[in-house]
């Protein structure tokens, strides 16, 4: 089993749900039983990237701009960079099903994981002294729960979805294959196992209600006017 | 922003100390005699450049105690072999000392070498630390590999000129290749890295030629620990300034302040004191530039 996130970046909206949700998870986590404590204001585990990505287009002076948003948290890679150069092998990865996982218990804050993650992913909470990243909402020694991780509940456009990328019947691993999902850094020899689907080009221009809105926005719009043509 | 001066300190002054120990020992076998009051005060000093070291690096750990959780768990993982290898010179050098004052000379000879050796791993396994990171592509290479052990063993050599006023002019037969050599060592990193860059996300993310990428806001997404702590990102070529003073500090200035060291010379301490502490403060630019000019491949997303 390798589990991930595939992360659809046309679906994604930049509304940083996905973060706030992944930060108060591991808020809650750390506190255990207690009530929750709150991580240092810089410590975000997922982080949404946000681009203007410009492609040539046959309008608009030959260019076209869309928003690029991606979110970005641990992409659990095959061989962990950030595991081999931990000098307390506080950072492991769950053979089961593939998730990178920090045990707290024993990171001593080095940051030298942070410098090995070619992501930029894992977080040093001053707060605790340790470093902090995603662990896919799975404490160490916990079995998933049914409704995955934080961001994917949060996600209000089910931009981010979480599955098993050995198992090729899972939507994750026939979406990914579909649509030709990348595997960021991977020609430099980096083996995430999330998967980000990039968004499709489209032409840009003045914006056309019936393209845009489709037939059911088009009928609502005609009641209102009816409506407020009988006022 | 700030560099990450526990990390540079460490560099710095272990590498003077092991190249110390590396150097006093092979002047103490090739020698033969009994040592003088002065190298046990310069083994001393290189114990106390080592301890200093690992206390920079001891403060780098955010976590309280986390020093004695990284001796604790060290067996566990193998970038721990810089720590191993810096404490593991302590008792080879108090074995070193015993031999030379109970063991005969083939003891001597043999606990002497291994010293050495060890000296050497501690040196490599501290700068692997830096240039086994792939994820910033201008410290993995060689130059790199190689530039650091022999900046330490040059400040080491250098320092000894300082030290030694008697065994000044041989000090200074070592010492000046070995400026050349890290000279040259820097230079050639300097040309790698330059080669050795950050791609375009759009490369990454598959984008079609002719398309581009530009980050619409550096909201949440920009500050982290690589950004506040580990690295300025400034970019090589950026810092001329800095570059220069550190070739200057570093290398050319304790050369040319080497150059008239003879035994007859009367200012060969004074010319070696400030050589040595000139080679220090260029050292310590020199790694704070490699902080500061890196490149590091999450800065992809953050551009």
């Amino acid at each position: 089993m390798r589990l991930g996130l595939l992360i659809d970046t046309d679906l994604c909206t930049a509304c940083e749900a996905c973060s706030v949700a992944c930060r108060q998870w591991h808020e809650e986590q750390a506190a255990g039983d207690q009530p929750p404590r709150q991580m240092s204001a810089d410590v975000w585990p997922l982080r949404v990237r946000q681009f203007e990505l410009v492609r040539a287009s046959a309008k608009d002076n030959g260019r076209a701009a869309q928003p690029l948003n991606m979110p970005m948290g641990c992409l659990h890679c095959e061989e962990p960079a950030c595991r081999k150069v931990c000098p307390t092998g506080a950072i492991s990865k769950r053979w089961a099903d593939g998730i990178v996982l920090i045990d707290a218990d024993v990171c001593t804050g080095c940051g030298l994981c942070a410098l090995a993650c070619p992501y930029g992913v894992c977080e040093l909470d001053s707060a605790s002294g340790t470093m902090v990243k995603c662990s896919l909402c799975m404490p160490a020694g916990a079995e998933h729960g049914p409704n995955g991780a934080a961001c994917v509940q949060a996600c209000p456009t089910q931009a981010i979805q979480m599955g098993d990328f050995d198992d090729p019947s899972s939507a994750v691993a026939r979406a990914a294959q579909q649509r030709g999902a990348r595997a960021l850094l991977g020609e430099r020899g980096y083996r995430p196992t999330s998967r980000y689907l990039m968004p499709p080009a489209r032409e840009t221009g003045p914006l056309d209600g019936a393209e845009v809105a489709g037939p059911a926005l088009r009928e609502l719009v005609q009641v209102l006017l009816d409506r407020s043509s009988t006022l | 922003m700030k560099p990450s001066w526990p990390r540079i300190i460490q560099i710095v002054s272990s590498g003077l100390g092991l190249g110390l120990i590396a150097l006093l020992v092979l002047a103490r076998l090739a020698h033969g005699q009994a040592p003088s009051q002065r190298w046990w005060t310069a083994i001393g000093a290189a114990l106390l450049y080592i301890t200093a070291g690992l206390l920079a690096a001891a403060t780098q750990l955010r976590r309280r105690g986390g020093f004695w959780l990284m001796l604790r768990r060290s067996w566990r993982a193998r970038w721990s072999r810089e720590w191993l290898s810096l404490l593991a010179v302590f008792p080879m050098t108090g074995a070193y000392i015993a031999a030379l004052q109970y063991a005969p000379r083939p003891v001597q000879i043999g606990c002497g070498i291994a010293l050495i050796g060890l000296a050497l791993i501690a040196l490599l396994a501290m700068t692997m630390t830096q240039a086994g990171i792939a994820a910033v592509p201008s410290w993995r290479s060689l130059s790199m590999g190689v530039a650091v052990p022999v900046q330490a063993l040059m400040s080491a050599a250098v320092a000894i000129v300082a030290m030694f006023p008697a065994g000044a002019p041989i000090a200074r037969a070592i010492a000046l290749p070995l400026l050349f050599a890290a000279l040259m060592f820097k230079l050639l990193h300097y040309a790698n890295a330059s080669r050795r860059g950050v791609d375009d996300a759009a490369a990454t993310l598959g984008l079609p030629v002719g398309a581009s990428l530009r980050r619409l806001e550096r909201s949440r997404g920009s500050r982290n620990v690589i950004t506040h702590d580990m690295m300025f990102d400034q970019g090589y070529g950026k810092l001329w300034g800095r570059r220069l003073s550190m070739f200057a500090l570093a290398y050319l200035i304790p050369f040319a302040l080497l150059v008239p060291v003879s035994a007859e010379f009367r200012y060969s301490t004074l010319f070696g004191i400030v050589a040595t502490a000139s080679c220090i403060a260029g050292l310590l630019l020199e790694r704070w530039l490699s902080y500061a000019e890196a490149r590091h491949l999450s800065s992809m997303w953050r551009r």
